[in-house]
């Protein structure tokens, strides 16, 4: 005879873990729908792949802010990051004659600093994060612009290969991006390491009694993060073949808003990074749509807003009917 | 004075300064006044600078009043700078169609009030984060702002009016001079409905029994519904306020500029943050206040102003603002870990 | 007799400006419950924490089977064997029932990769080692609160200790579940786990433990067998006094009748009748979760009336919000004061008059002067231990917290006053104080409904009693008439 039992068919716990699959499912209509009525336009295999290189340059930024969110926290310095490395990388190719490939490297160890001065803050100081990456991105995006001067431009063959190149038809970014989504959807998932940060973000309190150290922890994934921006604005310099200063901008709200579209819970604790990329893939799609369309470009602020508003509001009525 | 005495007055100055946070930015004010009166004596003296100063800060002080009110109350609204940016265009597209001043004032603030009252139902009964409801009317703002920018684009020019060259009648809104100074400068209309805004909810959220609930809620939300307060209510009429004096701002932006151009006013909702918190505002919700905010502010307009006057090279102003920001944070945290009195 | 398992010797820790515990002695057997009993402040909680390495005492010796230990950190204490059970919520209601249970510990293939088979496989092992029957797979936070108990339990079983504390497991289990916990506590006893068990239901103590430890202000006071001696004694040794809580016989009770509920439904509670009369005092009784909270949060306009009637001095209202409420004259002391009660980071004056702001409203402005002469007059009344009552709430202790929310529903003076589990968190010599002061506002023609899961404090208080099963009241009991098994069989839900 059981002392406790409860096995109920779960509704909410069915609906939770099955956004992924309702995500695809939109997606996946959403192409054929298209297809059907536009089918020169819209559904090609370039303009399938466009769809997902549009969102290529910005992916590591999304995963990262995917980690700090499910953490509980957030990361407003990550254009400013992506902004910085390009300007870096640039700035050491073209003024100090290093190699690409030394530049890169040199950027990336240089983005784990950036990174670790943001977790350092939040974590030791208790400065509320919100705010301290509000400021420590003012300041990064300050060193950006004042080593940038006008930007610059013609890399090294070798660089803008790298961004440029075509494998079967899709540009290289595409797949660094789906290299990145990987590894980090793997990681999250089943690595125990990295599968604390629910942990952390579910229920700090527990987390800490059931010795998890935090600080560490929330170090880290500011590192991680601010490497995974860098990442991200060294890949879009090699495709565009050209760094600016504003090439970052607002791009942590895109992330945080195809965050939560996905599903990733702006408290912590809850999502995934796979089903926050999948958000990003449908805003990307909405996008190409109108522009296949020939609709008015600045529709696609008004619609993509009223979507995240959709997405949460059903979020909560769901979790609510459930229970 | 011995070391006892020292110590007591030490901890008696401590106390004021965390009962009264206002006293941060006010005091690194007159610390900045004092320098740059000493250095550029001249320049940053001269009516002409200090009366710019004022106008620089009168649209952004009321983002910030507006900021301030939610943020205290526990929430954010990130959507300030894109809902100023609606209005600049909105108001401007109204002008050129030739809706008179005072019925384009009315529609645009009306308009904006609207979207702040949506917001707010949102955040209060839906249940939707305010950072992720305010984000979504941001893009729903920015979005409409573009496209009404290229109707009026498309509009033309109508009875000489055209959207980047709007007539006096509705200019002298934001371009009135009121107060002529020899030598240049002068107090003009904006300045004057930045101070009596600024007054009057400085005055409510201290001392109004309504707005001082505020400070409840956001310290203690299910308590304060436990004691009678109508935090939903409280909370929509937060957002209602911040967005309608966005829209104000945003007309009189246009007034002032006489011309309807896109891109005035965005990014301004985070100046606001880091202006509030400066001013002692506490993110997290439930302490700071709209005077200390405004002064926070004011410093940032007199730290532009003064690293202008200095010709520091323009890119170096943000790294500037950060660290400062960074330092004000970082004194702010060890202040709050003081237990003193409330 | 058997063998001892755990023991400390002369434990001593200081806090910044407290001793929490000073040179105290306790040991478990292997195979029994021993109980640890105590007003807050006694130091049972600080003594817990610090076998469960959250705290490093700074004097005095631990010993596990004979042999003395240091404990480290949390993770050293489970790998010693001991595991805790703690009060609050260790769950994150995001993930499943497995990766909770096996937090950071999950068994891993290379790579600190998760091994999801063998997490899930170890998991069920646990749970149906436990009789506990759950999906491993069903996410935490979609569980009842009683189902969650059983996953904290299991979570700290799954580390396989030899020594087990429970903090105040039964605080959020409604009693039928206590029975769930009492047979797994059995099972574990018969295994030979040591098992240290903390709470304030004395009751449930005499039913599950052993043995009977009392600490008073940090220092050890006494044990016994729980076999020879009773409840009397143990509150006796906790305030170092005899208690005597009787029952006030033969109140006058006038007819007029202040509140009444007619088919009251809510989304907990369906047709619900009751009346109080005008200088009474009635009690909700029941099981927890059988809706009597949610029946005063309806009353008071917190949460939301499906259906039904509310009168009061026999006219009908619609009660729409916690305003409205106030505004009939009703006042509510919710169950958790600290959180749902207080503004902590706020002065005692502004928490006092935080539910009667409408009170001190001065034309635009409000009446600085007067806020602070009522507050002071609280102060004095109540005996609020204090310099100034612009002092933070956070930095008084938990006794006078409770009175800055007591004074705070003073102020507000209602007529009819619901009262959530008067003396949850409450130590025992606290307890006669708010007794007192709940019959005084009776005597003087004031109205109190209490909702309580302390029978003896529902007998000793009530003029009438509801019994509330499930949602629905069972049964209406005179004062006088009363006896703890009628209460507790229809609180039960048998009705005949």
């Amino acid at each position: 005879m059981n002392i406790a039992s409860d096995r109920r068919f779960n509704l909410r716990s069915f609906l939770a873990t099955r956004r992924s699959l309702a995500l695809l499912v939109l997606i996946v209509g959403f192409f054929i729908v298209f297809s059907l009525l536009f089918p020169s336009t819209f559904g090609t295999y370039d303009n399938f792949s466009l769809i997902l290189l549009n969102m290529s340059a910005e992916a590591p930024v999304l995963m990262a802010m995917a980690i700090i969110l499910i953490s509980g926290e957030i990361d407003l310095s990550l254009g400013a990051q992506m902004v910085l490395g390009g300007i870096l990388c640039g700035r050491f190719m073209n003024v100090s004659g290093f190699s690409p490939l030394l530049s890169i490297i040199i950027v990336l160890l240089i983005s784990l600093l950036t990174g670790f001065i943001n977790g350092v803050i939040i974590s030791k100081l208790k400065v509320t994060a919100f705010i301290t990456t509000l400021s420590t991105g003012m300041i990064f995006l300050g060193i950006a612009v004042m080593l940038a001067g006008t930007g610059w431009t013609n890399f090294p063959l070798d660089f803008t290969a790298m961004g440029q190149a075509k494998l079967l038809g899709i540009q290289m970014p595409v797949f660094y991006m789906l290299i990145v989504v990987f590894i980090m959807s793997f990681l999250m998932a089943k690595s125990r390491f990295f599968r604390q940060y629910y942990y952390i973000g579910g229920n700090t309190k527990a987390a800490n009694l059931s010795g998890i150290d935090i600080d560490k922890m929330k170090i880290i994934s500011f590192v991680i993060a601010g490497f995974l921006a860098t990442l991200a604005g060294i890949i879009t310099a090699a495709r565009y073949n050209v760094t600016l200063p504003n090439i970052g901008t607002g791009v942590e709200l895109r992330a945080v808003t195809a965050a939560v579209i996905g599903g990733v819970s702006f408290t912590g604790g809850k999502g995934n990074v796979q089903d926050a990329a999948l958000g990003a893939v449908f805003i990307s799609c909405l996008n190409n749509v109108l522009a296949v369309l020939k609709v008015n470009q600045n529709y696609q602020f008004c619609i993509t807003g009223i979507v995240l508003i959709l997405a949460i509001v059903l979020d909560i009525k769901i979790t609510k009917k459930a229970e | 004075m011995n070391t006892k005495m020292k110590n007591l007055m030490l901890s008696n100055i401590l106390n004021f300064i965390s009962l009264r946070r206002w006293t941060l930015p006010l005091g690194l004010i007159v610390l900045y006044f004092i320098t740059f009166a000493f250095i550029f004596p001249d320049v940053f003296l001269s009516a002409y600078n200090l009366t710019s100063m004022l106008l620089e800060f009168s649209v952004p002080a009321l983002l910030t009043v507006g900021m301030t009110i939610n943020l205290i109350g526990g929430e954010i609204d990130l959507s300030l700078g894109y809902a100023t940016m609606f209005s600049v265009v909105f108001s401007a597209y109204l002008i050129v169609l030739g809706v008179p001043t005072i019925f384009a004032l009315l529609i645009t603030v009306i308009f904006t009030l609207i979207v702040g009252y949506i917001v707010g139902i949102l955040v209060s009964r839906v249940g939707v984060n305010s950072f992720i409801a305010t984000l979504g009317s941001g893009m729903m703002f920015f979005g409409l702002g573009l496209m009404i920018a290229e109707s009026g684009r498309t509009l033309g020019t109508i009875n000489g009016i055209d959207i980047q060259h709007l007539p006096n009648s509705f200019s002298i809104i934001g371009q009135l001079k009121l107060i002529k100074f020899e030598g240049g400068g002068a107090i003009t209309l904006p300045i004057i409905y930045a101070l009596i805004l600024i007054i009057i909810f400085s005055y409510l959220m201290s001392n109004n029994s309504t707005f001082r609930k505020y400070y409840y809620i956001g310290i203690n939300k299910k308590a304060a519904i436990l004691s009678g307060i109508n935090v939903k209510r409280m909370k929509t009429i937060g957002f209602v306020i911040s967005a309608s004096l966005a829209g104000f701002s945003g007309v009189i932006l246009c007034a002032r500029m006489a011309s309807g151009a896109v891109g005035l006013g965005v990014g301004m909702e985070m100046n606001a943050v880091t202006a509030a918190v400066i001013g002692g505002v506490s993110i997290k919700g439930g302490s700071g206040s709209v005077l200390g905010a405004v002064l926070g502010t004011l410093f940032i307009i007199c730290l532009n102003n003064g690293l202008r006057i200095g010709e520091v090279p323009s890119e170096m102003y943000k790294v500037i603002q950060g660290c400062v920001l960074l330092i004000a944070l970082i004194i702010d945290a060890s202040f709050s870990r003081r237990k003193v009195v409330g | 007799m058997s063998v001892i398992s755990l023991s400390v010797h002369g434990i001593v820790k200081h806090f910044p400006g407290v001793t929490a515990l000073k040179g105290v002695d306790f040991d478990v057997r292997a195979g029994e419950v021993h109980a640890l009993c105590g007003e807050n402040g006694a130091g049972k909680s600080t003594l817990m924490h610090i076998l469960a390495g959250v705290y490093k005492q700074d004097e005095g010796k631990i010993f596990l089977n004979g042999k003395e230990i240091s404990i480290s950190n949390q993770k050293h204490a489970n790998d010693l064997g001991i595991a805790i059970v703690y009060q609050d919520r260790s769950l994150v209601d995001g993930m499943n029932v497995a990766e909770n249970i096996m937090a950071a510990r999950q068994p891993t293939k290379r790579l600190s990769i998760i091994d999801k088979k063998r997490l899930y496989k170890e998991t069920s092992e646990i749970l149906s080692r436990l009789k506990i029957d759950i999906d491993p797979r069903s996410m935490v936070g979609t569980l009842s609160p009683a189902m969650q108990q059983m996953v904290e339990i299991a979570k700290a079983l799954s580390v396989k200790p030899n020594v087990l504390i429970l903090d105040e497991p039964t605080a959020t289990i409604s009693e039928k579940e206590v029975g769930a916990l009492f047979n797994l506590i059995d099972m574990l006893k018969k295994e030979g786990m040591a098992i240290i068990y903390i709470s304030h239901r004395l009751a449930e103590i005499f039913k599950i433990a052993d043995r009977v430890t009392v600490f008073k202000d940090g220092k050890y006071v006494e044990t016994a067998d729980t076999m020879r001696v009773n409840s009397d004694w143990l509150v006796s040794r906790m305030v170092g006094r005899e208690l005597m809580f009787s029952r006030i016989k033969d109140r006058k009770i006038s007819d007029e009748v202040v509140l009444e509920c007619k088919n009251l439904t809510g989304e907990r509670f369906t047709d619900v009748n009751f009346k109080l009369k005008k200088g009474e005092i009635i009690s909700l009784a029941g099981l927890v979760g059988a809706g009597r909270t949610e029946i005063c949060r309806a009353v008071f306009g917190v949460d939301r009336i499906i259906s039904g009637d509310v009168f009061v001095q026999g006219k009908k209202v619609q009660i729409k919000s916690v305003a409205d409420a106030i505004d009939n004259g009703i006042g509510y002391l919710p169950e958790d004061r600290k959180e749902q009660g207080l503004f902590l980071e706020m002065s005692i004056e502004k928490n006092i008059i935080s539910a009667s702001i409408k009170k001190f409203i001065r034309g635009l402005g409000m009446n600085e002067r007067k806020m602070l002469d009522v507050s002071e007059d609280f102060k004095r009344k109540l005996n609020i231990v204090t310099p100034s009552v612009l002092q933070k709430v956070v930095n008084l202790s938990g006794g006078n917290q409770q009175k800055v929310v007591i004074a705070k529903w003073l102020l507000v003076a209602p007529d009819i006053i619901l009262v959530d589990e008067p003396t949850r968190g409450i130590d025992v010599g606290a307890k006669a104080e708010i007794y007192t002061l709940l019959r005084e506002l009776a005597n003087k023609g004031k109205s109190v409904i209490i909702v309580s899961s302390e029978l003896p404090e529902v007998l000793s208080l009530s003029d009438r009693i509801y019994v509330i099963y499930s949602g629905k009241v069972l049964a209406e009991i005179d004062g006088s008439e009363a006896t703890e098994e009628m209460i507790i069989k229809y609180a039960s839900g048998i009705n005949n």
